[in-house]
């Protein structure tokens, strides 16, 4: 009984929408949050994960499986993370979120860096249309910050 | 020495009798077949390599501009289309500002006339470089094709950030941070009060020619004395003086990568490397980038290798090989050689030494005979970084060498983004094609 539980032992992730994944352990624990809570020995069968939906999760799962599998070449897996990142922007944040929670290092920096790159030579007025945000700003602060780094912001675009 | 092209040892030589010098070995070319018999071994009391070097050191420059601008488009989506033609402009905004901001005006002035710069204007020979820039970023194709995936996000509670932003502003680069701390107040806080943020500072094209001594301490100052890595790429105005205050702040600096930075000198770094190790309990600076500063000597090398604790028996096998190549002219600081020059094992002098990436190269020579040594001893491939040694290979409107088979591939990949283009931005890449 002992080998087959160490080869494909299971573990039931509960996300936030109480949908179950069922997942190879060692799937999960490249998750650094899932690791300690298996080790610590704090959760028993079923893993809560209240920060994660299910949405996100499947798409974490992809993303884990294909990192597991050691005899995948490293083009290979470079390329699955350029196409695993070609998504919506606000499905990229939520995953970025659930990538900090779940602690997956590697997940992380490919979704921050994607967002970035798309960020890379931006001006504030783009930054706040597409990421819908706020100007609290009043002119007089706009201009004084833009002012200490002037020498910075010659030639940048303004869209 | 303010300017690190001029040849160190000869003030007074200038391109003139440089080229007075080509024309004399022409003439006798055509009085006897055998010129070596004719010429004195050193007519102008020139050293031939030492000019060689710095004309090199212009060319490597100048493509490094180029490359790096158009690598800045490379993954940027929005940019790529009105990009074609930003780039011919940012190219040359750049251009006449380098023969400005270098103190040798004669030198500059006499390479690049008005002749070629016209064709800078047409956009042609610009465009050349730039198109190659963007052919070397294989990521450029892919997220071309996702344009579309970007549109606004929708918060449900509008106008806040959302909060994954502030764990991207620590992949932002230093332009794109001070851009976003002009969005919103929540932003601008973030940005400046994490001093994590600002751990590692890496300036290039284009920031690297505008920032100055007083800008980079204000920078620099973000990181509230927690600065591990510095990058400084050809940044014209940064003096000996400006990078001490730096240092003196930043105990903590481990990397210092300053390749290009024609205004510092070497006994400044020198000097500098030493206050940080009499002062400081840290382990001090580790990794030093110093390429394309000139007038280094083997003694300067020795001290900096003793200040940098390199071990000096460590095997050269033992690191990864590098390669000549246009996209990155400068060692990396994440690579783990302690300083980025060394001697050439071909002519003795001290420069950038590149390994090859042929596996015949490596597999079949042995000791002195590896195919490693500075470009001036062995010619290389500005794409691929091969030895030229048996290929066909030609030569490009910036005197670089490129060989059939990335010329080739570089054709292929034209061809890809023609297909992706405007019937408008078609016709600058049938510049290119002339020009490649």
């Amino acid at each position: 009984m002992a080998t087959t539980t160490t080869e494909t032992k299971m573990l039931t992730l509960c996300t936030s929408d109480k949908q179950q994944f069922q997942i190879e352990e060692t799937i999960a624990l490249q998750a650094v949050t899932i690791r300690n809570m298996v080790e610590d020995e704090c959760a028993s069968n079923v893993i809560p994960l209240p920060n994660v939906n299910s949405k996100i999760m499947i798409q974490i799962i992809e993303y884990l499986k294909k990192h597991v599998d050691s005899s995948v070449s490293k083009e290979d897996m470079e390329k699955f993370d350029s196409a695993f990142v070609e998504k919506k922007l606000s499905e990229i944040f939520d995953i970025i979120l659930a990538a900090n929670y779940l602690n997956i290092k590697n997940l992380l920096d490919i979704c921050c860096q994607r967002v970035a790159d798309v960020m890379k030579n931006k001006s504030p007025e783009w930054v706040r249309r597409t990421f819908n945000i706020v100007n609290d700003f009043t002119a007089e602060e706009e201009a004084k910050i833009r002012k200490e780094h002037e020498w910075a912001f010659e030639g940048v675009d303004e869209d | 020495m303010g300017n690190g092209y001029l040849m160190e040892g000869y003030p007074d030589k200038n391109l003139d009798s440089f080229s007075d010098y080509l024309d004399f070995l022409w003439e006798s070319e055509k009085l006897s077949d055998d010129i070596v018999d004719l010429l004195p071994s050193n007519p102008f009391d020139m050293d031939m390599t030492a000019t060689l070097t710095a004309i090199t050191g212009w060319f490597e420059d100048l493509e490094m501009d180029f490359g790096s601008k158009a690598l800045g488009f490379g993954n940027d989506e929005n940019e790529i289309k009105k990009g074609e033609l930003n780039m011919v402009w940012n190219g040359v905004m750049f251009y006449p500002e380098l023969g400005g901001l270098t103190t040798d005006g004669e030198l500059i002035g006499s390479s690049m006339d008005d002749e070629p710069r016209d064709e800078l204007y047409g956009g042609s020979s610009s465009l050349d470089s730039n198109i190659m820039g963007i052919c070397y970023d294989k990521h450029w194709i892919s997220s071309a094709a996702t344009k579309q995936h970007q549109g606004s996000t929708t918060d449900s509670d509008g106008g806040a950030p959302h909060d994954a932003l502030f764990f991207v502003l620590g992949y932002l680069g230093v332009r794109d941070l001070l851009s976003v701390e002009r969005v919103c107040k929540s932003l601008l806080d973030a940005v400046r009060t994490d001093p994590l943020i600002w751990r590692s500072i890496h300036i290039d094209h284009p920031l690297s020619y505008r920032i100055t001594d007083d800008a980079l301490s204000l920078l620099t100052s973000r990181s509230q004395g927690k600065l591990q890595c510095l990058s400084l790429l050809k940044c014209f105005n940064i003096t000996d003086s400006g990078l001490k205050c730096v240092l003196e702040s930043n105990p903590g600096l481990t990397k210092l990568s300053v390749p290009g930075c024609v205004k510092l000198t070497v006994e400044g770094i020198l000097c500098n490397l030493k206050e940080v190790l009499n002062f400081s309990v840290t382990p001090g600076i580790k990794r030093l980038r110093i390429g394309g500063i000139f007038g280094v000597t083997n003694k300067h090398l020795e001290e900096f290798k003793f200040l940098l604790g390199a071990d000096n028996h460590k095997q050269l096998s033992a690191h990864k090989p590098r390669f000549h190549c246009a996209r990155q002219l400068y060692l990396s600081v994440d690579d783990d050689r302690a300083i980025d020059i060394e001697t050439c094992p071909k002519c003795q002098k001290l420069g950038q030494v590149y390994d090859c990436p042929l596996e015949s190269c490596q597999v079949t020579h042995h000791g002195t005979q590896l195919c490693r040594a500075c470009t001036l001893c062995i010619a290389r491939c500005i794409s691929c970084g091969r030895c030229l040694k048996g290929c066909e290979y030609e030569e490009t409107l910036f005197l670089d060498l490129i060989c059939f088979d990335c010329r080739k591939q570089l054709l292929n990949c034209q061809e890809m983004q023609e297909e992706m283009r405007t019937p408008h931005q078609q016709q600058a890449s049938y510049h290119f094609c002339l020009y490649v």
